[in-house]
């Protein structure tokens, strides 16, 4: 009986931690962008909201569709467009990080498969605590909002 | 003591070349030094996948809408060319058979002219792919105002391409009509393109 008892009360423990854990950090509107057939990379964007008291930091994202993924972000210097890929994307206490065309995004690398409109996409988001969060995030073409300029 | 002196020759020749290259590669980092400072345009004839694509193939009151980019930019590039043919397909028809956008790729290095044409007919608006040699390229950019550099970065992509993001409007003479800013959404563009193709000879 204690035998048992010991791996449930393990899954218990473990299924209220990671939903308290899920809570802080939301995810809203996550997408990602559909690209032309044979294209070796894409981007997700998404909104982070962070409910908790305590900053959260995003330190690294996978998927199942692509080799890599990467934190990247976009700067423009002297007019000039510069990607480059970042360590980790921190949301404030109670606040939220945009991740959005024209600035942060997530860079998938090396697809294993085409991203078609209407199909969803896996991805692991790793935060600075251990936790993951999983998402499945609907494929969309490009939206026709304005570009986030850096000026 | 004759060895010495050859040496010091030799020294004195490496250090001279030395701080040549450094004055040469400087110079090369700064995007004001490359991007002329008038830009006029300047014809030209780039390899696209059905072949040789020239400025001079338009008619007279045809205008080339030209983009320079590369197909592994996954955010600015196609949200640009999202732009363009939003504008486009927005245009009368009759201003619309008088726009031949071109979609100049900067990376010929990872962009054939197949994978260009897969990247362009992606967004519908009869855009037509083309690269070069990479001094041709460098030239071109250059004669139009637009800058990029290849830049070896910490990730997966190996290196990426920093680069400008305009629109540049010229006739089949290779003369630069207009430059497009890079945030013109495709309202803008679309009136821009406008008033370039009715102040343009018909």
């Amino acid at each position: 009986m204690k035998s048992l008892l010991k791996p449930f009360l393990l899954v218990v423990l473990l299924t209220f931690s990671l939903a308290s854990l899920a809570q802080e950090l939301q995810v809203q509107d996550p997408y990602v962008r559909a690209v032309p057939p044979g294209s070796p990379v894409s981007a997700a964007f998404m909104e982070l909201h962070n409910q908790g008291s305590e900053q959260r930091t995003l330190v690294a994202a996978s998927s199942p569709v692509s080799e890599v993924v990467e934190l990247h972000t976009h700067t423009k210097v002297d007019g000039v467009m510069q990607m480059r890929r970042v360590e980790s994307i921190e949301v404030p206490a109670e606040g939220k990080t945009l991740l959005e065309p024209g600035g942060l995004h997530l860079m998938l690398i090396n697809l294993k498969e085409t991203l078609t409109p209407g199909s969803q996409v896996e991805i692991t988001l790793t935060l600075d605590d251990g936790s993951q969060i999983e998402l499945s995030v609907p494929v969309r073409k490009t939206q026709m909002q304005p570009m986030s300029n850096h000026q | 003591m004759r060895l010495n002196r050859t040496l010091l020759w030799v020294g004195l020749a490496l250090l001279a070349i030395f701080a040549g290259l450094q004055i040469w590669t400087g110079s090369s980092q700064n995007p004001q030094n490359l991007v002329a400072s008038q830009p006029t345009g300047a014809p030209f004839t780039l390899d696209s996948q059905q072949g040789e694509v020239s400025l001079s193939d338009l008619d007279d009151d045809q205008l080339a809408l030209i983009y320079f980019g590369y197909t592994w930019c996954p955010d600015i590039c196609p949200m640009s060319m999202v732009f363009l043919a939003k504008a486009l397909k927005n245009l009368p028809e009759e201003l619309n058979n008088r726009v031949q956008p071109i979609f100049i790729s900067v990376d010929p290095q990872r962009d054939t002219p197949e994978r260009l044409q897969a990247y362009v007919e992606f967004f519908e608006a009869g855009i037509i792919g083309v690269t070069g040699e990479e001094e041709e390229l460098k030239e071109l950019a250059r004669q139009y105002g637009a800058y990029y550099q290849l830049v070896e970065v910490d990730s997966a992509m190996g290196y990426a391409v920093d680069h400008t993001s305009d629109f540049y409007l010229a006739n089949n003479k290779g003369e630069l009509v207009t430059t497009l800013s890079h945030n013109s959404s495709g309202n803008q563009l679309q009136e821009a393109l406008i008033d370039a193709l009715e102040k343009s000879p018909e």
